[in-house]
């Protein structure tokens, strides 16, 4: 096993533990978290694969360069949407998930 | 045999620290740590021959979005220390 | 969170870990080798570096877009952060007042700043041929502007809101236009003409630099203050 097979296995854990961490939770904000730690999962498995028996990539990489800048600005846009959910209702969970 | 032990020290550190971010019973712990995940992450980055993200994990990934989950942790929690009072 | 929750959760987390698994046990083999065809290509491209070649040259179209959606996100940001309601931090153009005025701070911002718009210049310079590019010193010089809004201008110098929304757009606008002018020559869209190449990245790298700073900025708030405290 390779260095970049060992780093997408890893990638591949994450993705599946944080995605059983946003079902599982309802609090707004630890669902983004899980969502950060989901991508950044999907990137490692996406560099790890296609670098696995071959040497460095560049366009996997030049791939996720692009995929954390999207990242970030996505979870900008979802806090800032958050705390205007906050101030206009004071809860940190969607109506659907406050009775659950 | 050293860059093995490495990979697979770096490799649980990972895990743990987003286990921590996920599942802690605090939010502002849970962020704090999401922020090692992200370093952490970096130095996965810089194994994986990608320097290039490796930097831009580090300032972007890490910090901007620690720095602006921590905004976040601390405007909800002011807000609430407010409303109790 | 009840039992049933938790339980469906992490069913559904452990069919996901197999499914994954399974699935890079099972991957087939890669047909094609993308390294030795950006290897091969990289004369052409005007850069040395290999990841700038790719992000600028041979997919500028993503990158195009990746800037659209910065953009995007900056302005929604911007635009919903100036209500009182959801305001944690003053809208740009009176942050002066907020700043914190310690000496520690002023003497850390007037040694940290020349170095740090030293260090993006020369990250984006270096993407050339290194490790290096618009995103990484975007981010430097975003860094750069949290520091100057939480410690205050340096020198009194204010930016106005015209050149910062200014800032903004031009990287997005300078890209698009550049690749849309290659129409105009009788080429596909954002494909540079090889001898023009190095000019025309380093240009557009530089504005990318402007807006990727200007956008983080936007989306990025900065130590709390008074205004936390309003009702």
């Amino acid at each position: 096993m390779s260095i970049d097979l060992w780093y997408a296995m890893i990638g591949g854990l994450l993705f599946a533990l944080a995605f059983g961490a946003f079902m599982a939770h309802t609090h707004l904000l630890r669902r983004l978290l899980a969502f950060n730690i989901m991508g950044t999962g999907c990137f490692l498995l996406l560099v790890g694969l296609s670098q696995h028996g071959r040497g460095p990539d560049p366009v996997p990489q030049a791939l996720v360069l692009t995929g954390i800048v999207v990242a970030v600005a996505s979870t900008a846009l979802a806090l800032v949407l958050l705390r205007r959910w906050f101030a206009a209702t004071g809860q940190t969970t969607l109506p659907e998930d406050t009775h659950a | 045999m050293v860059t093995v032990v490495f990979d697979v020290v770096l490799g649980t550190g990972m895990i743990i620290a987003a286990l921590g971010a996920l599942w802690s019973r605090e939010l502002f712990r849970a962020v704090v740590l999401f922020v090692v995940f992200g370093l952490l992450v970096a130095l996965a980055w810089i194994r994986l021959q990608a320097p290039d993200v490796a930097l831009a994990e580090a300032a972007i990934g890490a910090g901007l979005t620690g720095a602006l989950l921590l905004d976040a942790v601390g405007h909800l929690r002011s807000a609430r220390r407010e409303e109790r009072e | 969170m009840t039992r049933a929750r938790t339980l469906s959760a992490g069913l559904l987390s452990a069919g996901v870990a197999v499914t994954l698994a399974l699935a890079i046990r099972d991957r087939p083999r890669a047909g094609i080798d993308l390294a030795a065809t950006v290897r091969n290509a990289i004369p052409d491209s005007g850069v040395e570096h290999d990841i700038t070649a790719v992000l600028l040259q041979f997919r500028s179209y993503d990158t195009l877009l990746e800037i659209a959606v910065l953009l995007v996100a900056a302005v929604v940001a911007l635009a919903l952060r100036d209500e009182p309601s959801s305001r944690t931090v003053p809208p740009l153009e009176t942050a002066e007042d907020e700043a914190i005025n310690t000496p520690l701070l002023a003497a850390l911002q007037r040694l940290l700043l020349p170095v740090m718009l030293v260090t993006a210049v020369y990250l984006l310079w270096a993407g050339a041929f290194q490790p290096g590019g618009a995103f990484q010193a975007g981010a430097v010089l975003a860094a750069l502007g949290v520091l100057w809004r939480v410690a205050g201008s340096p020198l009194g110098v204010t930016i106005s809101a015209a050149w910062r929304r200014g800032a903004l757009v031009i990287g997005f606008a300078v890209f698009l236009a550049a690749g849309s002018a290659m129409l105009l020559l009788g080429r596909p869209l954002l494909n540079w003409p090889a001898e023009w190449a190095k000019i025309i990245i380093i240009a557009i790298e530089f504005v990318l630099m402007l807006s990727i700073a200007v956008s983080l900025l936007g989306l990025f708030a900065s130590s709390p203050n008074a205004a936390d405290q309003q009702p």
